[in-house]
């Protein structure tokens, strides 16, 4: 135990002008569990690209067993016992488990010997309790295999010492949280090195050896287990501003929930304005994947969506917006079917919707941010029959909505924005037309947190005036907060819904899994 | 899941010295490789493009020519570029061109025979419009319900439709009066467009060019524009902002279709009066051909239609003056196409 | 009446081979997520290349290398100008098509109405005196016998070895067959140009072993006809043989009509490859292709997403 493998030194990253690692150094031994920590965009990503040969590195040193690495790219990384498993899943949905492998190692040879390789990673799979049925197509397979998968892959190279874990809970449910911190310590224990990369400050605290803090592309602070650390201290390090700690606090500190006050009215859920009954809702593939199911949501009221991803949370939002069919059962807002109703005819009533992928739902090749504009969210005055743009330039630039979302100017081309940017486009326009049903799919997803902040507080807003919020979040704990009503999405049905009381981690977490017997 | 962000595009104004090197990369690089060609078959190249240079600026009757075979190389190119921006690919223009001219013989020789020309042309043109329309509903359906690709149904189409006209003229529509050669009867004499005093130029080529700049207008100052553009874009985008995907794209089928029946219905009228196997052949691809290295401007390929077309008719006037034979013209336009899509500014994969 | 049906047999498979040449060529290309409508421009070329060949040198090996040759450059066209710069992917292959066109009509002009020895027909003993088949299937060119492997040896190669796999997973996820630094440009490119080279080989035993003949624009269209037939096959080399020979069998249609005396006017007849192929389309294309490799999904769609 201890030698060690891989040592950092003044390591430095550039982009443009931009400086997105600085001065970073640290050394990785054997038989421990390393916690990367940081917000979104602290620079976690760039540092482990370069750690595996991704990214060229531009400033220090890297050194693996003592000797400098020069030319170094992922396949000396894998070679010298580097394992990324990554946090997209580089599987191909199409293939088998088996294939996927087959496909990935350098040390399955040219031919494929099915036998073989199924027998090597079944010992795998027993080994380390990493249960996947290799034949299965992977599109068939939820996240959690995947990552098995994923995690399977690196076991194959023999080489592998160094396992690293790109935020791999973010699409895990509870309890499959708990069954891969308890996999990170049997991996420590059987002499790996791990490095975990997150912004989930309550399994860091659960199982790291040693906590480096990254802010702003620096390595501000280390944590060491031996002196021990508490998750207030992570968080503060973290994020540097005090104020903005204190509300955020609640979903990186408060591991678990359980229960809070309900703060609205007692009749409210007898005043929904949108009601589905019965309804079932088809994947692409032609299967139920909601099936038979109820909800309903009120005026001035978040209902959180909670579930583990691919249960129907896309298929839902679409069906809500008009763009998926309702195979059966009925959907009425303010008492009128809507069940039918074209998109056109529900963003007529009011209905908006912030999309789970702005990119490939809102983004038009070639359009300015203006042109999304006129797309959505804002009515244009028209000359007869061309459209009046410099009104509509106007119009934008004045919108409070769009100053404080800090949405850039507005004759930029949409296309060359950075992801967080275009997700502030796609959420301003959405909210600006003071909806009756906003549906907000995944919101804060990839934002930092001080924009994570302005997100929820938008929404806050709204529910004050009035309008009734559909809240689909995979972090639990943003949903226990932010949501005053919860549903969970699981096993073909919709369980709840369930009233703050009811919020607690462990109860919430069983359904997502496995619902509820009735 | 949503993904990474770092989205590739191309530059945003591109710089003028770029723009410049492609046009003279566009220019040189065929002539160039056209040169080899002529050496290769012991013409002076020289000789030769000087021979195309007279063809065109030399006299009214070449002009006319080049008007003639532009109307429906124009119209054809409609109808590509229309479905194009609403993301649909109509490689069908041939056959529902081609449709058009048919149906005008057939409309025109036994229906409008006995009607003077003010009448029975324009029933004649529409019906050639119907035809054309007709004939793109078939791919548009296979499309819009059984999900199949339309690039591939068009490609089809034009094939079926080869085979009609070929059923046509050896059975059903032969002139008992041609000495039994596969060939349909003539349309009447009132029933041909009037041409411009010593050419075969007609008054539809200001009927194309009309078309082809209320187009232009279309897509790119109105309302009706800006959306398809954007269904054309991206069609989940439109979709989200309640845009009517399906309808605008029948729509701008069947209009395509529609464009480029009439573009065979003006052809019929205009120049060849009589269905053969081989009676407007081409024009719909050369349409197609022109539009696409228009890069999706209706008014640029004005300009390549204008070359495509000016070269097609002096091939025939070259074989006149330097022995070589036509098709020789055919090998320099298709090496014009694909240096220019060999130089093409579209988006680079890494 | 025996006589018949083994004559029918016989054409479909003669003329199911071209097809099955550029069917599986272009297989390769769209598992790698490239479609290449120029199969028709390299069949052409090679029909063209091929006849020359037999008929100034009558060397058939000469006739088949010049072939492949050719369509390589063919699918070099289709893959470079639409990956290095960025042409769309059918307009350019229309465009290919043009080219090779234009090439072979004002070349081949001198070839007209001339004839070749070509291919000659190779009984494989004992097989080919199998009544009604034997005949059809054993009795064939040399090139319609390898035509009979392609599906395996390209189905062996896709499925079971390590570059096969890759090219799959270039036309499935991109990105990963990047991130598992395999260069996927190569592969495309390697893809594509089999595709042109299979293609143009395929239009060799059309002009040469076939028809014995070249005339303008001779493929008419089968090459479009076999991009179209790998969408029938689902992908799956394996399922060639069924749409090839559905291709010659409705080919030899006349054939049958004729000697049946079914009175359905030739030039109608001609027409049934094409509408058979669009059945055969219209059928496989309404149960939503879960087979389809996902970069095909992406073709026409705006943005390249990279990580």
């Amino acid at each position: 135990m201890g030698n060690v493998i891989m040592r950092a030194e003044n390591l430095r990253k550039v982009f443009g002008d931009f400086t997105a690692n600085d001065g970073i150094s640290f050394e990785i031994e054997t038989g421990k569990i390393y916690a990367l920590a940081g917000e979104n965009g602290a620079g976690k990503s760039t540092l482990m690209k370069m750690l595996y040969g991704v990214y060229k590195i531009d400033g220090g040193r890297l050194f693996l067993d003592g000797e400098e690495m020069t030319k170094y790219n992922p396949s000396v990384a894998r070679e010298k016992g580097i394992g990324m498993v990554f946090q997209d899943f580089r599987l191909v949905p199409a293939f088998t488990a088996l294939e996927n492998i087959f496909l990935s190692t350098d040390h399955t040879g040219e031919i494929f010997r099915k036998k073989e390789l199924r027998k090597k990673v079944k010992a795998l799979s027993e080994q380390y309790s990493l249960h996947v049925n290799p034949d299965e197509y992977v599109w068939r397979l939820d996240l959690g295999q995947r990552q098995h998968i994923e995690i399977l892959k690196v076991l194959m190279n023999e080489n592998t010492r160094i396992l690293i874990f790109d935020e791999p809970t973010s699409v895990l449910s509870p309890n499959e949280i708990d069954a891969f911190l308890k996999l990170l310590t049997v991996f420590r224990d059987n002499g790996f090195a791990i490095l975990l990369i997150t912004h989930k400050i309550h399994e860091i605290v659960q199982v790291a050896d040693v906590v480096h803090i990254l802010r702003k592309g620096k390595l501000v602070h280390t944590f060491y287990q031996e002196e021990g650390f508490s998750e207030r201290e992570i968080v503060t390090k973290m994020i540097g501003d005090q104020d903005q700690v204190e509300k955020e606090e609640l979903i990186h500190v408060q591991a678990v929930f359980t229960g809070k006050e309900d703060t609205l009215p007692p009749d409210i859920d007898d005043r929904p304005i949108l009601t589905a009954k019965a309804i079932t809702i088809r994947d692409d593939y032609g299967r139920p994947i909601i099936y038979n199911a109820d909800f309903s949501v009120s005026p001035g009221m978040i209902l959180g969506v909670a579930g583990i991803s691919g249960n129907g949370q896309r298929e839902l939002t679409e069906m809500l917006y008009g763009i998926r069919p309702l195979s059966s059962g009925k959907l009425t807002m303010d008492g009128e079917d809507i069940s039918n109703f074209s998109t056109r005819q529900r963003l007529d009533l009011g209905i908006r919707i912030l999309s789970e992928d702005p990119i490939r739902d809102n983004l038009v090749p070639g359009y300015t941010v203006l042109e999304h504009m006129a797309i959505s969210g804002f009515t244009y005055k028209k000359k007869g029959p061309m459209i009046d743009w410099n009104d509509l330039k106007e119009q934008v630039e004045e919108c409070e909505e769009i100053k404080e979302l800090k949405v850039p100017d507005v004759s930029r081309k949409a296309e060359k924005l950075s992801g967080g940017n275009i997700q502030r486009m796609a959420f301003a326009r959405a909210v600006i037309a003071h909806p009756k049903l906003f549906i907000a799919s995944y919101p804060s997803r990839g934002l930092d947190i001080a924009t994570v902040s302005a997100v929820h507080e938008t929404l806050e807003r709204l529910k004050r005036e009035g309008t009734a919020v559909i809240f689909i979040s995979e972090d639990l704990n943003e949903l226990f907060m932010m949501s005053d009503r919860l549903i969970v999405l699981s096993e073909n049905s919709i369980f709840g819904s369930y009233k703050p009381s009811e919020f607690d981690s462990q109860m919430i977490g069983e359904v997502m899994l496995k619902g509820v017997k009735e | 899941m949503m993904q990474k962000m770092t989205v590739k595009a191309g530059a945003d104004r591109p710089e003028i010295r770029k723009v410049l090197m492609r046009v003279l990369a566009g220019i040189f690089v065929p002539i160039g490789l056209f040169s080899i060609f002529l050496l290769t078959q012991r013409q002076n190249p020289l000789t030769v493009y000087r021979a195309l240079v007279m063809c065109f600026a030399g006299s009214k009757y070449n002009v006319g020519e080049i008007a003639v075979e532009m109307t429906p190389v124009l119209l054809a190119g409609m109808a590509a570029l229309i479905p194009a921006k609403v993301g649909l690919s109509n490689c069908g223009g041939e056959g529902q061109l081609i449709a058009g001219c048919l149906t005008a013989n057939i409309v025109g020789v036994y229906l409008c025979s006995g009607l003077p020309g003010v009448v029975g042309i324009p029933i004649m043109l529409a019906a050639a419009a119907a035809a054309g329309l007709l004939w793109a509903a078939i791919p548009l359906f296979c499309k819009m319900k059984l999900n199949m690709n339309e690039t591939l149904t068009t490609l089809l189409s034009n094939y079926i439709m080869y085979k009609l006209v070929a059923y046509m003229v050896f059975g059903p529509i032969k002139d008992t009066a041609g000495n039994n050669y596969p060939m349909s009867a003539r349309i009447a004499e009132q029933l041909r467009l009037p041409a411009f005093a010593g050419t075969r130029a007609n008054v539809m080529i200001f009927a194309a060019l009309f078309v082809v700049v209320i187009t232009a207008f279309v897509f790119a100052k109105t309302e009706l524009g800006f959306k398809l553009r954007t269904i054309g874009g991206n069609e989940r985008a439109a979709e989200f902002a309640g845009f009517s995907v399906k309808k605008a794209r029948c729509w701008a089928f069947l209009i395509a279709g529609a464009i480029a029946g009439l573009g065979g219905g003006i052809v019929m009228s205009s120049v060849e009066f009589q269905m053969r196997e081989a009676t407007a052949h081409d024009l719909g691809y050369l349409g197609f051909l022109a539009t696409g290295i228009a890069g999706g401007s209706p008014i640029v390929s004005i300009f390549t239609s204008f070359l495509l077309s000016a070269l097609s008719v002096c091939g025939t006037s070259l074989e006149i003056t330097t022995g070589l034979r036509s098709s020789a013209s055919t090998i320099l336009m298709s090496v014009i196409l694909l240096t220019i899509f060999g130089l093409g500014r579209g988006r680079r994969e890494k | 009446m025996m006589n018949l049906i083994e004559n029918f047999l016989l054409n479909t498979i003669r003329s199911g081979t071209p097809i099955m040449f550029a069917l599986i060529g272009d297989l390769i290309g769209q598992r790698a997520g490239h479609i290449s409508l120029s199969v028709e421009g390299a069949m052409l070329t090679g029909c063209c290349v091929g006849f020359a060949a037999c008929y100034y040198t009558d060397n058939l090996l000469l006739a088949v290398l010049l072939a492949a040759l050719a369509g390589a450059f063919v699918g070099f066209l289709q893959i470079h100008f639409n990956i290095s710069c960025g042409a769309d992917m059918f307009a350019l292959a229309l465009a290919i098509n043009y080219f090779c066109s234009a090439v072979t009509n004002y070349f081949g002009a001198s070839l007209i109405s001339k004839s070749i020895s070509g291919f000659g027909r190779i009984a494989i003993p004992l097989l080919s005196e199998i009544p009604l088949i034997g005949d059809a299937i054993f009795n064939q060119d040399i090139l319609t016998y390898i035509s009979y492997l392609l599906p395996i040896v390209v189905g062996f190669i896709l499925f079971k070895t390590k570059i096969g796999t890759a090219i799959r997973t270039a036309g499935e996820v991109h990105q990963v067959a990047v991130a598992y630094g395999y260069n996927v440009r190569l592969l495309k490119y390697g893809a594509v140009m089999t595709a042109g080279i299979l293609a143009a080989v395929g239009g060799v035993q059309l002009s040469c072993a076939y028809t014995m003949t070249w005339t303008a624009d001779m493929a008419g269209g089968r090459g479009f006809i076999a991009s179209a037939l790998v969408i029938l096959c689902s992908w799956k080399p394996g399922r060639a043989y069924m749409a090839a020979y559905l291709f010659g069998a409705a080919q030899s249609l006349q054939i049958l009509f004729q000697l049946l005396a079914i009175p359905i006017p030739t030039n109608i007849v001609t027409m049934a490859p094409y509408v058979v192929t669009l059945i055969a389309l219209a059928f496989i294309s309404m149960n939503k292709n879960p087979s389809m490799p996902e970069e095909l999904k992406k073709i026409g769609r705006p943005l390249e997403i990279q990580n």
